[in-house]
């Protein structure tokens, strides 16, 4: 019982998340495609614009998934991988002594300076809560096939 | 149990779509008025800004002082040791800075622009294609 209201509520936060910062972002395109280019990771093309336009909405769709258990794996597999494409991003930006903002949650306040450990402790445990429901599923899933005859 | 992920995430991943395509079109017009590779932005895309924008006049401080886009502050080449607190004061990290300068083709918002990124590090610096013209004719 403890277990399954653990999952529950990693389920509702891990969605939560990805819900409230996708909302932020797909209103705020312009502000968001400017925080993916100054990771200096991709050049100022129709790509980055796109991907500003593109991403929030993805999020949004992702955590709505894993909150209503809809289309749940495909949307753990989403969430997982972007939160593994979000740590490599900062991990890069930290290593090359970018001074920018993280973009995660849309533009910030100016006094926010960006906080590179903290940012991925946050997304490490993005992760670990991902890993976690997905761990559950298989284990759910496994216990529900028909045990072969002996 | 891995066939079942990647098929439901390709879902979601065309599911985004649906309200990203309309959003796009929509947002790719706008944005595509800010040329990164240039500095240069058009009148609208910084219409499209709203508020947050900090106009900075390269022209000569006479031509500043006669008229100038409300809000804007007064930083060119000739005068930069004396002007450049004031803008300091002024600017804030997540605000864009556009400069003019009197029309299409003069040199001061661009040596502006270029002081502001190399100098003072500052990435969000656009100059305004048209200048001080396109403000008035907007």
């Amino acid at each position: 019982m403890a277990a399954k209201v653990i999952l529950l509520l990693l389920r509702l936060a891990l969605g939560g998340v990805f819900i409230y910062a996708g909302s932020i972002k797909a209103f705020a395109t312009q502000d968001f495609a400017h925080d993916i280019h100054r990771y200096d990771l991709v050049p100022w093309t129709d790509a980055v614009l796109l991907l500003a336009v593109y991403l929030p909405w993805l999020e949004i769709f992702s955590g709505l998934a894993v909150i209503c258990r809809k289309l749940y794996l495909g949307g753990l597999a989403v969430l997982i991988t972007l939160t593994l494409i979000f740590l490599g991003a900062l991990t890069s930006a930290w290593t090359r002594g970018l001074d920018i903002e993280c973009g995660c949650f849309g533009r910030e306040k100016a006094a926010i300076r960006t906080h590179f450990p903290s940012l991925l402790m946050r997304d490490l445990a993005l992760l670990a809560a991902g890993a976690t429901l997905l761990l559950a599923e298989r284990r759910n899933l496994s216990a529900r096939l028909p045990k072969p005859a002996l | 149990m891995i066939r079942t992920a990647l098929r439901q995430a390709a879902a979601l991943l065309a599911l985004a779509l649906l309200p990203a395509v309309p959003s796009g079109i929509s947002q790719l017009t706008i944005l595509r008025g800010a040329d990164t590779k240039s500095g240069q932005v058009e009148m609208a895309t910084v219409q499209s800004w709203g508020d947050k924008v900090l106009w900075v006049d390269a022209r000569a401080k006479s031509s500043f002082d006669k008229d100038h886009i409300p809000g804007a502050v007064p930083l060119n080449e000739d005068e930069w040791d004396a002007l450049v607190p004031a803008f300091l004061d002024a600017w804030q990290p997540e605000n864009p800075v556009v400069i003019y300068c009197d029309r299409d083709g003069c040199d001061a918002s661009e040596a502006v622009a270029r002081r502001l990124r190399e100098e003072l590090q500052l990435d969000n610096v656009w100059v305004l294609k048209g200048g001080w013209r396109a403000w008035q004719q907007r």
